[in-house]
């Protein structure tokens, strides 16, 4: 039972047209950072030593990390609101009548989408970009893999909470615009927000803001970011957790009362 | 015309979007008052070397980053919506020249988020001169003389942004694509924006519409726009998208 829920799922998810264009966006982007990269190599080499001091170029795979889970959180958004808009949601209750079940089934697909998508694209932007920037010692560039493997790590898997954020949100509010424009919200606009409070309080809500949290948990310090750095590794696990955890378990709440 | 302009306004009017939006931007008036208050009383607090240096966003601050979001998804809605139920098949049956039609949707939509934006952003910075009074904090004491220009380009920057949302959406036809191409102009591109090779950074910055208003009002530390170049950009914004979503709606089928 649960496996044909689970393969139901899997063929919604694969047959719909969205799902492709919110994973090209991330390639997209793979795409430009390499271009980007090319660019500041061969600037680089043209530098004199001074002006080399001067130069820097930030991490494009921490940056790549951020764009796919944005993308991922509108996939996840578009699982549900798409069978909303469509009605489909009520065949597919139809089929599967027991909806924790449905919900299960729909994290876990997700899910099983957005963790290799998320660490592919972290680790394949920091390849590539490797790959072209060679031993130039750039400022801002990270040095080897061991060394940023926590990191890559980290920003990768947490493309997977973005996603079920947004699924989450999307069974929440039933609407694309509504769960995107939440996603961008929370996303961007609220740290934003909470770097402008006054001090010491725009570090303390700027650490719980998701974009810090992924840097938290690998005990960084979020830095040349308007995020805080407060958290001890475990609590800040706790925190990005949360963020898909809090969402999903009012979305079943709300799928077991509500009518479809 | 008058009677699909009336009609217009009234789908407007009656989607339970538009309600949920403009409580939103409602409710944001009220988190600015909320933040002109707290600035108060964190104010007195302090002491009177302190107070002479507290740098404080204005009140309206909250609003800057969230009235053009709201006003991007009223325009995307007010068009994508009825794609999405079938209405627009009703819509062209009543009113079968297009061009009529998208020029009317495009006056309710253009008056409505004129109208929000003006208003909120006009209330949001009068509650905040009314709730600091007269404590000497640097961002709530400019005369309002020297605001207006400001106030007036934000206002008008989300009406902009409402009627990109609206061509965006008419060229999409899709809700989730549309929203996301706007979050991405407004938020996305100033982030890529610092990775180009100067000059071509604060030049591609200068153009995005989350940095014109202050460029109009000439509040900007080092413009690259004067007032009247950004806002003729910022209305092409508005031209450009209109004129696809136009060029889209004439040539496809409903």
């Amino acid at each position: 039972m649960t496996k044909d829920v689970f393969a139901a799922e899997w063929l919604k998810l694969r047959s719909v047209r969205s799902t492709y264009i919110t994973l090209a966006v991330p390639i997209a982007f793979l795409a430009m950072a390499a271009m980007l990269a090319l660019y500041a190599a061969n600037m680089w080499d043209g530098l004199t030593p001074e002006d080399r001091d001067h130069f820097g170029l930030s991490s494009l795979s921490t940056l790549n990390a951020d764009v796919t889970g944005v993308c991922l959180a509108i996939l996840g958004v578009l699982v549900v609101t798409g069978e909303y808009r469509t009605g489909m949601i009520r065949t597919t209750l139809t089929a599967v009548p027991r909806r924790g079940s449905l919900l299960l089934a729909k994290a876990a697909v997700v899910g099983a989408v957005a963790l290799p998508a998320g660490l592919a694209v972290t680790f394949g932007t920091f390849f590539t970009v490797k790959l072209i920037i060679g031993d130039r010692p750039i400022r801002g560039q990270p040095s080897s893999v061991v060394a940023e493997l926590p990191e890559l790590l980290s920003r990768g898997a947490a493309v997977t909470v973005y996603a079920l954020l947004g699924l989450g949100l999307g069974l929440i509010l039933r609407s694309t615009a509504g769960a995107i424009v939440s996603v961008f919200m929370l996303w961007y606009v609220m740290p934003l927000m909470a770097a402008n409070l006054p001090a010491p309080w725009n570090e303390r809500v700027g650490s719980f803001m998701l974009g810090g949290l992924p840097d938290q948990v690998i005990g960084g310090d979020n830095e040349n970011s308007i995020f805080g750095s407060v958290l001890p590794p475990p609590i800040a696990l706790l925190v990005l957790l949360a963020y898909a955890a809090l969402p999903l378990a009012a979305a079943a709440t709300l799928l077991n009362r509500r009518d479809a | 015309m008058t009677d699909v302009l009336f009609s217009e306004w009234l789908k407007l009017r009656s989607a339970r979007s538009t309600q949920w939006i403009l409580a939103t931007v409602a409710g944001f008036v009220t988190l600015c008052a909320v933040w002109s208050f707290y600035i108060a009383r964190y104010w007195d607090g302090l002491s009177p070397e302190r107070q002479a240096k507290l740098q404080a966003a204005p009140a309206e601050h909250p609003l800057v980053l969230t009235l053009p979001l709201c006003m991007a998804v009223l325009g995307v809605l007010a068009i994508t919506s009825e794609y999405a139920t079938g209405l627009m098949r009703s819509s062209l049956a009543a009113v079968p020249r297009r061009g009529v039609l998208f020029a009317a949707k495009a006056a309710s939509v253009g008056g409505v988020a004129s109208a929000t934006g003006l208003l909120s952003v006009g209330v949001a910075f009068g509650l905040g001169r009314l709730i600091v009074g007269d404590r000497a904090i640097t961002d709530f004491r400019t005369p309002v003389s020297e605001e207006l220009p400001w106030l007036l380009s934000l206002g008008l920057s989300a009406a902009v942004v409402a009627l990109v949302g609206l061509g965006l959406g008419t060229a999409l036809r899709s809700t989730a694509g549309a929203v996301t191409g706007l979050c991405v102009l407004l938020f996305v591109l100033p982030g890529l924006a610092p990775l180009l090779p100067a000059p071509w950074d604060e030049r591609f910055a200068a153009i995005l519409p989350s940095n014109l208003a202050e460029q109009i009002a000439g509040d900007a530390a080092d413009p690259v726009l004067g007032p009247v170049p950004a806002l003729l950009i910022l209305l092409a914004y508005a031209v450009t998208a209109l004129a696809a979503g136009l060029v889209v709606l004439k040539r496809r089928d409903s």
